[in-house]
């Protein structure tokens, strides 16, 4: 009881301070303020499963994802999956965030007593609303860009949101401007990923550093990536005889080693098929390695683009 | 060996104390997880005077998976228990003659078509999944039936099948699972290996009439058993219609298990070791082998689903590994005994 009267006057100072804020630069939340509806802070915003109502100004958000994005956003979450917590790019900014476990712990997320919930599959966020307010951002089901609009609308941070990506895309271009002539304009990129049992190509909504490679640098993927995959499924499992067929002048490979995909990596580089690809022969492939390139998230992204250009350039 | 000879004079002391100990279990269970909830806590929130946040905790998250966890155990101990009794073989278990696959590969088949994805389950789903792991676990029965069928039923040819049986349907499984895509196949997965993560009451609906109407039945059926293993030709003597009895109650039994994978996967060992541990206790007599077996299971998944929970917490272990780790030492040892 006495808790909840300290949130409550916190939050009444808060919504105050926030409100003085305002009149100083009224430019500054002009969109977030318009779908305020005013009833105890709560505003309406629109996720994947349509309106929803969150607090305007939330303070301990619990997200399965997105660690990354919300870092940008100028926001750090109080609990998150095992996995995010592993990020190399963000190992250094998650001190102070509580693990929830390799599938969220309702338990632990109940004692983070968190105000806004950010869930990523249906069936997490059908258990994870009845602890405070839910939104589900579906993992895989959108691109970073799109991730980082819809967050920044539900967070409020709009304008943090915008700043990102206005730097992001200058980054972008200056890579494209670096990058210039080093794939030709008709060549092809793809990534290739090698399970022990399956292969996989990657397009942009998923990790592996897609969203750069075909939406930042603008690279042309094989046509049957672009039928298949790119802006639809994130990714597509291919047998090695399709191989050729998704394999594009430029190949950036990962390795699922957890599973004996590395053993697998050998048998296929020995393979005629593999032998015979554009890119092997004209020495086209760029090896990745999965635990950098398993994120997509803007920090991630950016590393990882630094990471491409130098493979690329040959540094 | 003098003092489990004593025991058995005295069934109702042995189910008296388990039933003490499951209620022990279930307080300890109460009040352990990631979020802290004192005994007093609980007792109020049990009590309905807790807060918002406890009664979450309790009622919709730690109470649910216990519940499960008591009707999974009791189910698939007394789903063993007859299916040791009516094969007259210790190692047989409906994991291990491939019933439960059955009915895995049933739930499988429902997702895979039915929702082409394992993280969206809708209500409807929770009910209707018992139905088809119940159809497929009597599909892997049939077909054990059928290939066992030489003039009536031999116990061990039973036994031999039912692992023929049990590769096959494994077999089919993995072929499934290869065809989804990672985290489908990682879900599927975990499940398999059975997990009761984020069991809620629809569960527990789901499963609940399966498991408080078939163990009645069971116990109903106490004398059929008590002859049955004796073999079948005293059986027969004493006047049992054995093919007849032994299909009913093989029906009982593949019936208890359909319902337990459905809600819980595929959980191993725990309805082999669990009846044999009953008959140790209570010896063979069926009318108190069956309560028995239910308790024991019953407290053996409450404690094993408590070890997965919280030994690696936050994360989990699925609970069919912690009760396999359990387990299959004392499945080992049986085997090193009966040589």
């Amino acid at each position: 009881m006495k808790k909840s009267l300290f949130v409550f006057c916190a939050l009444l100072l808060m919504s105050f301070l926030v409100a003085c804020g305002n009149q100083k630069s009224p430019s500054e939340n002009a969109q977030g303020d318009s779908q305020t509806e005013g009833n105890g802070g709560m505003r309406t915003v629109t996720d994947d499963l349509g309106k929803v109502k969150v607090p305007s100004h939330p303070k301990r958000i619990v997200s399965m994802y997105y660690v990354g994005h919300l870092l940008t956003l100028g926001i750090k979450p109080v609990g998150t999956l095992s996995s995010e917590l592993d990020n190399p790019f963000i190992k250094d900014k998650v001190k102070g965030i509580e693990d929830i476990g390799s599938t969220p712990s309702l338990e632990k997320v109940v004692d983070l007593d968190p105000d806004l919930i950010i869930a990523s599959d249906k069936e997490s966020y059908d258990k994870l609303k009845k602890i405070a307010p839910t939104v589900l951002i579906e993992y895989g089901k959108h691109n970073v860009v799109d991730e980082m609009k819809m967050l920044g609308k539900i967070l409020g941070k709009e304008k943090q949101s915008d700043q990102w990506l206005a730097d992001f895309n200058a980054k972008g271009q200056k890579a494209k401007d670096d990058l210039k002539g080093v794939v030709g304009p008709n060549d092809t990129v793809s990534i290739i990923e090698i399970w022990s049992n399956k292969i996989y190509v990657y397009g942009n909504k998923w990790g592996r550093g897609g969203y750069n490679l075909y939406n930042v640098l603008g690279f042309k993927p094989p046509q049957l990536v672009k039928e298949n995959v790119i802006d639809n499924k994130p990714y597509m499992e291919v047998s090695l005889e399709t191989l050729p067929k998704v394999a594009g002048d430029y190949i950036f490979l990962s390795v699922y080693s957890a599973d004996g995909g590395d053993k697998r990596a050998d048998e296929i580089k020995k393979s005629d098929i593999w032998k015979s690809l554009p890119a092997v022969k004209k020495g086209h492939v760029y090896n990745i390695n999965l635990d950098q390139f398993f994120y997509f998230d803007p920090i991630s992204l950016e590393k990882q683009l630094e990471i491409q250009e130098k493979l690329l350039l040959g540094k | 060996m003098r003092k489990i000879l004593t025991l058995r004079r005295h069934p109702l002391l042995v189910m008296g104390v388990l039933f003490f100990l499951l209620i022990i279990a279930f307080l300890i269970c109460l009040n352990t997880g990631v979020a802290k909830l004192t005994v007093t806590e609980a007792i109020r929130t049990l009590a309905g005077m807790g807060s918002d946040k406890d009664n979450l905790i309790l009622f919709e998250f730690r109470l649910p998976r216990m519940v499960i966890a008591l009707l999974v155990g009791a189910g698939l101990a007394v789903s063993g228990a007859v299916l040791q009794a009516i094969t007259k073989n210790e190692m047989a278990d409906p994991g291990i003659l491939g019933i439960n696959a059955g009915a895995g590969l049933a739930v499988i088949l429902f997702i895979f078509f039915a929702h082409s994805s394992l993280t969206d389950i809708g209500t409807l789903s929770v009910y209707l999944m018992p139905v088809f792991a119940l159809l497929g676990a009597i599909l892997a029965a049939t077909l054990i039936y059928i290939f066992a069928w030489k003039r009536g039923i031999t116990p061990v040819r039973l036994v031999l099948v039912g692992i023929g049986v049990n590769a096959a349907f494994n077999a089919i499984i993995i072929i499934f699972q290869v065809k989804m895509n990672p985290e489908d196949f990682m879900q599927a997965t975990i499940w398999l290996s059975g997990s009761i993560w984020g069991a809620d009451w629809r569960f527990v609906l789901g499963i609940l009439p399966w498991i408080i109407l078939l163990i009645p039945v069971v116990l109903i059926k106490y004398r059929s058993l008590n002859v049955m293993n004796m073999g079948d030709k005293i059986a027969t003597g004493l006047g049992v219609k054995v093919e007849k009895e032994r299909m009913i109650l093989l029906l009982l039994s593949v019936a208890l298990a359909g319902a337990c994978v459905a809600v819980a996967g595929n959980i191993a060992f725990l309805g082999l070791a669990v009846p044999h541990l009953a008959r140790k206790l209570v010896g063979a007599e069926h009318q108190v082998t069956i309560p028995t077996a239910a308790l024991l299971g019953a407290l053996v998944l409450l404690l094993a689903d408590m070890v997965s929970k919280n030994l690696m917490a936050p994360s989990e272990i699925p609970v069919g590994l912690v009760v396999s780790v359990i387990a299959a030492p004392y499945f080992i040892y049986l085997l090193m005994r009966s040589n």
